[in-house]
């Protein structure tokens, strides 16, 4: 993944929490039903950021692949 | 006494047409057909003029002459060039090496016989 | 629960560490052995963000409107995102130009405009004051609180409030000291305060530990984890707090702090501060993208649990919200826990004040007072020798000040409005850097006055609709102002402006000043015109990756002395003279003292002055010691189109040299070749005119001989014109060779192609050279089929080539001993001729010589000279190479030379006749 396109989708990702925590998505999600004991409104919130968070730590570590990938694509040493 | 002239020359026919030419005008001749045979030629007797062929195989008349004006005893001796090659460039070597003369190839007969009577005459 | 001593040695400990911390980290900063150089400290001092009013405001908030205090974190989290292009690009600014803080970086982008920097400082100060205040409150409410113990704090009836009144004139005083024993130790501000990095990032760490122990101990201590309080608080009837409606606030208010508080976690000074001008290396950045929200997240998990909890554990008592998360544990007899919290909120609010005086006092210093002070000419400011003394004396006097400012606004105004809606009042100041920043680093045309006019018209709105409210509020203004608008004017009304009621008054702010600094900085940009000098600013600002490290902007020539003794004046000699040591051994130069600068010496020496006080005051100082005038901006603008076309070139000159230097070695190639070929026809010319002098010379003596003796013996005579005879004949001959070669070479010659055999061939050649071998008595061997295959070649040519060789070898062979064989072998692809000789042979290394054109090969070792032309085996080997075939020469057995050649036979119709076996030929054909 090259710098521009970690760019492009931080901003796509920065478009979708803008839509996320607002109308009427907040609407929706304050519905008077709970689960656990918790409601929509609080797992919802916080689902959604942490959700952004992960995609934002998913786009910036990931690392490009290609010859300087992890361990697991990394070829066996050769023998010398 | 009859002054000496050496004929240096690697065509055969070319030679016998200048011996007969010096011989006519009463020059002792001696012949040799490459340069090495033409010092030693003079090593045995000093001639008084040399008809000098330059382009021969091991030892050309260039340096054939070179060598004649390193030796003292040959300084008096005439050298005269005789060339195929009609360019200014080996005119000017032949003379530039110490040659008296430079003649080129076909030459006059009449002219040549002069030359060499006029050469050994002053020298 | 703690008395006062208790309390007092408590805090005195914590910011001994704290110090301590600090201390560690200028230490292994001046050893080049960096702690905070990882993208974990970076992102922990980022979250200097949470402050105080974090700690106890957003339960505060919380315990009201519910979710209200998220927005908050949620602006920060999503312009997280954009950081990747934003926060880059400033840092990349702030790096290539010395930026040293927020009005800098603004006044710098528009022509270094000192007035734009002042009102950006002036903006930063004000703004900040209410914030400052907030934080004095939140550390002086939490000592009071827990010093009443067990008394609880009552909304809007602190206890004992004539008591720490003056408390909080002790925390002002004491953290004034410690920012400035933290933030001044140097003075150059372009230069990282690493020290104070490290206990930001430190005080993050305890906030977070603070919150989260206090969350846990509430959500799983006193309840049964999150459902178990969510539950109650429903059946409590609290529920409308997790709905939105419950938040008593609208979607445009909601959105409006979202996008509010994005524009803060990049634009308040002290977020400018770490972020930008602490920040160590850019790729830091990257993990602070998502470090930062997740820390957001972390500190904010808890924040409805301890306001719920807190609202069940004190059901219609009533207590000030914005201090649960300290009542609490206190109710609850946790001595430990409190004293964590306490620390937890000292944390956040002394990391605040430090980095935000810092902050202020720099741009205060650098941008508002010293050009001030440069330049009122009595001051005699010039003429000073050290002036580093004065520039942190009023640094450090500008950090006390303004936290006495802050207690001021504290004691006068403090009460107005909540811990979270003064801190949201701060926010909107700073918002109206965000314009001139963006379109300043993104925009070409954003010019100097549409800036200035843009801030001052938020500034002023901002004033208008907030701050002049809260002092109306505090009773400095007539609460009709707020409530009727000034002098009843209703369409005035400051939280109403121009009718537009019924919003949050931080969203009708935001608004209104937000509207106005756009459209004036957009608007007045595309009218009016940009200096040459803005112009050039506005280009390395936008354009900086392409631009920063470019040109000199100084071509004047000024003296190392000059310049040392001004840098010394106002950053102190030693680190005047470390940095130009610095200077001189990166470039291994010397510096002697009556040297000339380069340029490079004097923008460094523009930058360190900057970083003292700032870049206008700092051009200005620098022009006084450079003789002769700086590149004019148009002068630059040339030079940085210039260089930028030659960045933009340079990849196609690299391949255009690339082209050249081949076309170059092409042409040295071919012009090597030209003159080889020159030489070789210059060569050609005179070996010609010497084998044709030669046979001439012979001709024209004998004949001149003959003509002048008539009386020569007849002997002699036909002897001479056997001469003649015989000289005339080469010389014939040799002219025709040179005509067949000439027109071999330029494909002239003509071929007659004729259907024969080679056998008869070499018979016919056999029978024209005859008379040379009865000459010499040589012997000649045949050993040829009867009959050959028929081939289709020029007869005569073919001829001539065999003619030749049998020639060739009759000329070397020894009279009388001559043995000269004629071999055809016949194989189902080809024939080969092959003619041998006894005679002396060829050297090897001779053996492809041979076939140059006047190459002689053995007469030199005797005094008979070959009469050949010299072209003989040249025109073999290309009539033979012409109908497809090879020749070449080799050793004979046992002795003598072998010159053989192939012809192709045509594929199809070649009769497969076998040779007869020859015995004495080997088959050996190696070449």
């Amino acid at each position: 993944m090259g710098e521009q396109d970690r760019g492009k989708r931080l901003i796509a990702l920065f478009l979708l929490g803008m839509a996320l925590f607002n109308f009427p998505l907040l609407v929706v999600a304050s519905a008077g039903w709970t689960v656990l004991g918790l409601p929509p409104l609080i797992l919802y919130l916080f689902g959604a950021w942490l959700g952004l968070i992960l995609l934002m730590a998913l786009i910036i570590e990931r690392r490009a692949p290609g010859p300087t990938a992890g361990p697991a694509a990394a070829s066996p040493p050769e023998p010398r | 006494m009859a002054q000496r002239v050496l004929v240096v020359d690697d065509e055969p026919n070319i030679v016998t047409s200048l011996r007969f030419l010096m011989e006519r005008e009463g020059f002792l001749v001696e012949v040799a057909s490459t340069g090495p045979a033409a010092l030693a030629a003079l090593e045995r007797e000093a001639a008084d003029l040399v008809l000098l062929d330059v382009m021969m195989p091991e030892l050309d008349g260039f340096e054939v002459c070179r060598q004649i004006r390193t030796r003292p005893e040959w300084q008096t001796t005439k050298v005269v060039m005789l060339t195929a090659k009609g360019r200014d460039v080996e005119r000017e070597r032949g003379i530039a090496l110490g040659a008296d003369c430079y003649v080129t190839k076909p030459f006059s007969t009449r002219e040549l016989v002069e030359r060499v009577k006029g050469m050994l005459q002053t020298g | 629960m703690l008395d006062a001593w208790s309390l007092l040695l408590v805090s005195s400990l914590y910011l001994a560490v704290l110090f301590a911390v600090a201390h560690y980290g200028d230490r292994r900063a001046d050893q080049g052995r960096s702690i905070i150089n990882n993208p974990y400290i970076y992102a922990l001092s980022l979250a200097v963000y949470c402050t105080g009013w974090t700690f106890y405001g957003s339960v505060g908030r919380a315990a009201a409107g519910g979710v209200a205090f998220l927005p908050i974190y949620l602006g920060p989290t999503l312009m997280a995102a954009l950081w990747w292009f934003v926060l880059r690009k400033m840092l990349r600014i702030t790096k290539a130009y010395g930026v040293t803080s927020i009005a800098d970086f603004i006044g710098a982008r528009y022509g270094k405009s000192g007035l734009l920097a002042g009102l950006v400082t002036v903006i930063a100060v004000v703004g900040t004051v209410p914030y400052l205040s907030l934080q004095l409150k939140a550390i002086s409410a939490s000592i009071a609180v827990i010093l009443a113990y067990p008394e609880l704090p009552q909304p809007g009836a602190v206890p004992g409030a004539s008591f720490w009144g003056d408390l909080a004139l002790y925390v002002t005083l004491l953290m004034a000291a410690f920012s400035i024993l933290f933030g001044t130790r140097h003075i150059d501000a372009t230069e990282h305060h690493q020290g104070l990095v490290a206990a930001i990032a430190f005080e993050s760490v305890i906030k977070l530990v603070a919150f989260l122990a206090v969350g846990l101990f509430v959500t799983f201590g006193l309840y049964d984890g999150f459902g178990d309080i969510f539950s109650r608080a429903i059946a409590a009837g609290h529920g409308h707090l997790l709905t939105f409606s419950g938040t008593g606030t609208g979607y445009a208010d909601w959105f409006a702090v979202v996008f509010l508080s994005g524009l803060a976690i990049l634009f308040l000074p002290r977020q400018f501060q770490v972020a930008v001008l602490e920040n160590i290396n850019e790729r830091h950045l990257n993990k602070a993208i998502w470090l930062l929200p997740l820390y957001l997240l972390l500190i904010n998990l808890f924040v409805l649990p301890v306001a719920l909890g807190g609202l069940l554990r004190f059901p219609g008592v009533g207590v000030d919200a914005d201090t649960l998360v300290l009542t609490l544990p206190m109710a609850e007899g946790q001595r430990a826990l409190t004293v964590l919290i306490y620390l937890g909120g000292l944390s956040a609010a002394t990391a605040m004040v430090i980095v935000e005086t810092v902050a202020l006092s720099t741009m205060f210093c650098n941008d508002l007072l010293m050009p001030a002070l440069l330049r009122v000419p009595w001051l005699r400011l010039n003429e000073r020798a050290d002036l580093s003394g004065l520039l942190l004396a009023i640094r450090r006097g500008a950090i006390l000040a303004m936290l006495l400012l802050a207690y001021a606004y504290f004691k006068v105004v403090g009460a107005s409005y909540s811990l979270a809606t003064t801190g949201l009042v701060s926010f909107c100041a700073a918002a109206q850097f965000a314009p001139p920043i963006l379109f300043g680093i993104y925009w070409k045309g954003a010019t100097r006055s549409g800036a200035l006019l843009g801030l001052l018209a938020g500034f002023g709105i901002w004033i208008y609709t907030l701050l002049l409210p809260a002092l109306a509020r505090s009773g400095w203004l007539a609460a009709e102002f707020i409530e009727a608008g000034p002098f009843g004017i209703a369409f005035l009304q400051p939280q109403a402006l121009f009718g537009l009621a019924g919003l949050d008054p931080i969203t009708h702010c935001l608004l209104w000043s937000m509207l106005a600094n756009l459209a004036l900085l957009i608007g007045w940009s595309l009218i009016a015109r940009q200096s040459s000098y803005e112009q050039l600013q506005a280009s390395l600002f936008v354009d900086v990756d392409r631009l920063a490290g470019g040109p000199h902007l100084w071509r004047g020539t000024a003296r190392v002395a000059d310049l040392r003794a001004l840098l010394a004046r106002y950053i102190g000699p030693d680190r005047a003279e470390q940095a130009f040591a610095r200077h001189a051994r990166a470039r291994g130069l010397t510096l002697p003292a009556d040297a000339e600068a380069d340029p490079d010496l004097i923008t460094l020496a523009e930058r360190l002055l900057a970083g003292a006080i700032g870049a206008a005051s700092g051009r200005v100082m620098i022009a006084t010691v450079v003789k002769g005038a700086s590149f004019g901006p148009d002068e630059v603008m040339a030079i940085l189109d210039e260089a930028s076309q030659r960045i933009e070139y340079s990849r196609q000159l690299e391949q255009q040299r690339a082209a050249l230097e081949a076309a170059g070695e092409e042409l040295r190639r071919a012009n090597q070749r030209l003159t080889e070929l020159d030489h070789m026809k210059d060569d050609f010319l005179s070996t010609v005119s010497h084998e044709l002098r030669t046979p001439l010379t012979s001709i024209r003596s004998f004949s001149e001989i003959l003509l002048d003796n008539p009386d020569l013996a007849l002997a002699e005579r036909s002897q001479f014109l056997g001469i003649v005879v015989k000289e005339s004949e080469r010389l014939t001959r040799l002219i025709n060779d040179i005509l067949d070669m000439s027109r071999i070479e330029s494909g002239r010659m003509e071929w007659y192609l004729t259907e024969c055999d080679p056998v008869m061939v070499i018979e016919d050649a056999l029978a024209a050279t005859s008379s040379l071998f009865h000459e010499k008595a040589i012997t000649i061997e045949r050993h040829m089929p009867a009959e050959g295959p028929t081939i289709t070649a020029d007869r005569d040519r073919l001829m001539q080539v065999v003619v030749n060789l049998l020639s060739n070898a009759a000329k070397f062979v020894e009279r009388g001993q001559g043995r000269v064989r004629v071999v055809l072998t016949v194989q189902p692809d080809r024939l080969t001729v092959g003619v041998e000789d006894n005679g002396p042979g060829i050297p090897a290394d001779q053996a492809e010589a041979v076939f140059e054109k006047f190459h002689q090969v053995g007469g030199n070792t005797t005094t008979k000279k070959p009469s050949g032309s010299g072209l003989g085996l040249t025109i073999c080997r290309r009539i033979v190479e012409h109908f497809g075939g090879r020749i070449w020469a080799e050793p004979a057995a046992p002795h003598g030379a072998a010159f053989r050649f192939t012809l192709p036979l045509a594929a199809t119709g070649a009769p497969a006749a076998e040779p007869p076996p020859v015995a004495e030929q080997p088959a050996s054909r190696a070449s």
